[in-house]
């Protein structure tokens, strides 16, 4: 057993700076379905034909409506749910439906939910030192040691292992949840959600703990979120779902600054803004999207869409690259020109 | 189930003095309102002494960190306060007439009047009822209609909030609605009680963009067709923007600052609100990295002495600890710090205040040094990003802008 632990230990980091040459990607899916059984009703595909990615030292962000899949995948890639067809990679390797010790520790999750995903009645410490002990990850004093380190990697105090999640405020908890995630040494967190349960003064602080630990521990982040402002900060390349499948994806500049699906366009527009905006467009998104069930003809979007033409009922538009380059892509007919110019037509 | 729904019907002066079926707005005028909650057996002032006003078909937004006091306030304009909750004095008056806190009086004057549409629409609908029959319910008790009038009356609330096909939601239970069509149903049910006042605790905090900005879009539209008057709670200063015209800024249970929104937000008059801004990520915001408040909203048990926020506040001298903070003119304690602050008179008024816009001219502050602020107000305005270009066509090439968004971002 000891020896086994040893070994363990050894070998069982998942090393970014090991996965080969810099852009391998360190974590991801490849044109993943999932299906759910609805009751009488056949049933439901929640994602459909996605292939996302996030390479170390990388924050990917995933946005979207409610019922766009995103946290489906979220729970893919962490192998929470088994895909019905399509692969997920970690680090080249092929993720099976069993998942090794080493394996599940290199994904590690940040729930949504701070006040319900730590558990009230053990100490911060507790907690910690359950999982090292657990995972074999430190010995006799080394474990308080690496609590410690924890703490302060998540900007707490080492006294705040001897308390229960009780005496924290929402963003502490966030944080405790992070050195959770942490105290397995993974090579890629996922975040479903991890700002939209606290107060718009803390999530700031929260995402900015997200940026800094990319940068510091080089680890891979998926940050799952609806909130585009939050995405648009911490996030080098972002992914819009709808539907069950990736509208457009591309760098951060290129998806927020110059945004080719009409369904990203009004996704920024519906964000509140702070100062008056002198050219948001007006394209609200009427009614809501359909039901997965349901799926509408050719391009989804299209019964919401304002561009929308005769094309669009009935031939469904590829993934492909925008004019610019091959890392922006979209999911429009229409993506070689800018959906401004859809509401002068 | 709002609390108008819940009470048996009972015709109050108020509500008989306007004919059945019509909505619209009454002012709303709250006087030192301040609320104690029991903790650990003892009385704790969690609100203290707060006075607003709200013209007939205005709407005031309330903005705060969670402990702030902001739903309470709410909570006690609906006379809901939580057990252990107790308005210790202050009034309320709606049209003139006061509305009490506790009694029988409570619940009968404000049913026709005020109705609330909570946060969470999922706990504040029936399970086992449809929607409709909960809307439908509103009419028949409170109103006494028949039951067929009360079912074509619910419709005609569903089609008023912008439900698609009506009829279908009727008979819809809540589970099988989507978030955004039970905040709806949330909205329609307030509605039903012809209310003057609505009151809304973050309606929208549970919401998608997209459902955010069509149910933010609804509460306007009703507002301004009906002259409805709002009190609309929210931790988010963008979401308060879209819907209130005031807004009063809430730490530690006191008002800090309280002025037209836009003007607010451009150039705050008290540090809570600018440290508030600067902590808040914004969609717009590509150059500036969110500065954390530092510190933690003190204990309400055991409040700092002087200003509530001196102990947090990056311009705090050692006066603020000392003096007693009330809403104020703004402009007025700058003219008054100026007067007695040579330094201040030597840089002449005309350099300092000219350029703080003319929305500190409403301004109420409780800062007791908002002197310091002109400078950050100007500051602020100054570095305020253009909004960004979102589908605006042709643009410049971005690679400068890309460079700083980069830089910002990192390094945090």
């Amino acid at each position: 057993m000891n020896r086994r632990g040893r070994q363990l230990r050894e070998t069982n980091r998942v090393e970014p700076a090991a996965s080969e040459e810099a852009g391998t990607p360190l974590l991801g899916a490849e044109h993943v379905r999932v299906e759910f059984r609805a009751e009488r009703r056949g049933h439901l595909v929640a994602v459909d034909d996605v292939s996302l990615s996030v390479t170390s030292g990388e924050m990917l962000g995933v946005v979207g409506e409610s019922g766009s899949g995103k946290t489906t995948v979220a729970r893919c890639l962490a192998g929470l749910q088994q895909p019905q067809s399509g692969t997920v990679t970690l680090a080249g390797e092929r993720l099976g439906a069993r998942r090794t010790s080493v394996q599940r520790r290199a994904v590690q999750l940040v729930f949504q939910d701070p006040f319900s995903s730590l558990n009230p009645r053990l100490r911060v410490g507790t907690v910690l030192r359950q999982l090292l002990v657990a995972h074999r990850l430190r010995q006799g004093a080394a474990i308080r040691n690496r609590c410690v380190e924890l703490m302060s990697l998540v900007g707490l105090p080492a006294t705040a292992l001897d308390s229960y999640p009780s005496s924290f405020s929402g963003g502490q908890r966030q944080r405790i949840a992070i050195a959770r995630a942490l105290a397995v040494e993974p090579a890629v967190l996922v975040a479903d959600e991890p700002t939209s349960a606290l107060d718009v003064s803390v999530q700031a602080t929260v995402l900015a703990l997200f940026a800094d630990l990319r940068d510091r521990l080089g680890i891979g982040v998926v940050m799952i979120s609806h909130n585009l402002a939050a995405v648009r900060h911490v996030c080098d390349r972002v992914a819009v779902m709808y539907l069950g499948r990736v509208v457009e994806e591309g760098a951060r500049s290129e998806v927020f600054n110059d945004p080719r699906h009409p369904y990203t366009v009004a996704l920024l527009a519906a964000a509140p803004r702070l100062r008056p905006e002198t050219d948001r467009l007006n394209v609200r998104l009427a009614g809501e999207p359909p039901s997965p069930m349901a799926r509408p003809s050719g391009c989804e979007f299209h019964p919401r869409c304002p561009r929308a033409e005769a094309r669009c009922t009935v031939e469904a538009p590829l993934l492909l690259p925008v004019d610019r380059g091959a890392s922006h892509v979209a999911a429009c007919h229409f993506r070689e020109s800018h959906p401004g110019q859809a509401s002068s037509r | 189930m709002s609390a108008a729904a819940v009470a048996p019907a009972s015709t109050s002066a108020a509500s008989s003095a306007r004919p059945a079926g019509t909505v619209s707005g009454a002012p709303l005028r709250v006087e030192g309102l301040s609320i104690s909650v029991e903790r650990h057996g003892r009385r704790v002032e969690v609100v203290h002494d707060l006075s607003f006003e709200v013209p007939a078909g205005g709407s005031f937004g309330i903005v705060g960190e969670s402990g702030s006091g902001k739903s309470l306030t709410l909570r006690a304009l609906m006379a809901l306060l939580p057990k252990g909750g107790r308005v210790e004095s202050g009034s309320v008056e709606l049209g003139g007439l006061e509305l009490p806190f506790s009694g029988k009086r409570a619940r009968a004057d404000r049913r026709h009047r005020v109705a609330m549409v909570f946060q969470d629409p999922l706990s504040a609908l029936d399970p086992v009822h449809t929607v409709g029959s909960q809307v439908a319910e509103v009419p028949h008790r409170v109103f006494g209609r028949s039951r067929r009038e009360s079912h074509a009356r619910a419709v005609e609330l569903f089609k008023m909030v912008g439900l698609p096909a009506p009829e279908r939601c009727y008979s819809a239970f809540p589970h099988q609605l989507s978030g955004g069509m039970r905040q709806r149903v949330l909205i329609a049910m307030a509605l039903a009680t012809e209310p003057q006042l609505l009151l809304c605790d973050e309606p929208t905090t549970a919401l998608d963009v997209t459902m955010q900005a069509q149910v933010l879009e609804l509460l306007n539209d009703l507002r301004h067709r009906f002259g409805l008057s709002l009190v609309f709670v929210s931790h988010d200063l963008a979401v308060v923007r879209e819907v209130c015209e005031r807004a009063g800024v809430m730490y530690t249970g006191r008002i800090l600052e309280m002025g037209a929104t836009t003007g607010l937000l451009e150039a705050p008059s008290h540090p809570y609100t600018l440290a508030l801004l600067k902590a808040v990520v914004d969609l717009d915001d590509k150059l500036t990295i969110p500065k954390p408040i530092p510190g933690s909203i003190p204990d309400p048990a055991n409040p700092p002495s002087g200003c509530p926020f001196h102990p947090r506040c990056t311009f705090a001298t050692a006066d603020c600890a000392d003096r007693s903070v009330e809403l104020r003119p703004a402009l007025d304690v700058v003219t008054e710090a100026m007067a007695a602050d040579s330094d201040w008179a030597g840089m002449g008024e005309s350099d300092r205040t000219a350029s703080v816009p003319r929305a500190w001219a409403e301004r109420l502050t409780a800062c007791l040094e908002p002197q310091r602020m002109v400078e950050a107000a100007v500051a602020n305005l100054a570095t305020a990003a253009p909004p960004i270009a979102c589908g605006s066509g042709h643009e410049p090439p971005r690679t400068a802008a890309e460079g700083d968004e980069q830089g910002g971002t990192r390094g945090v």
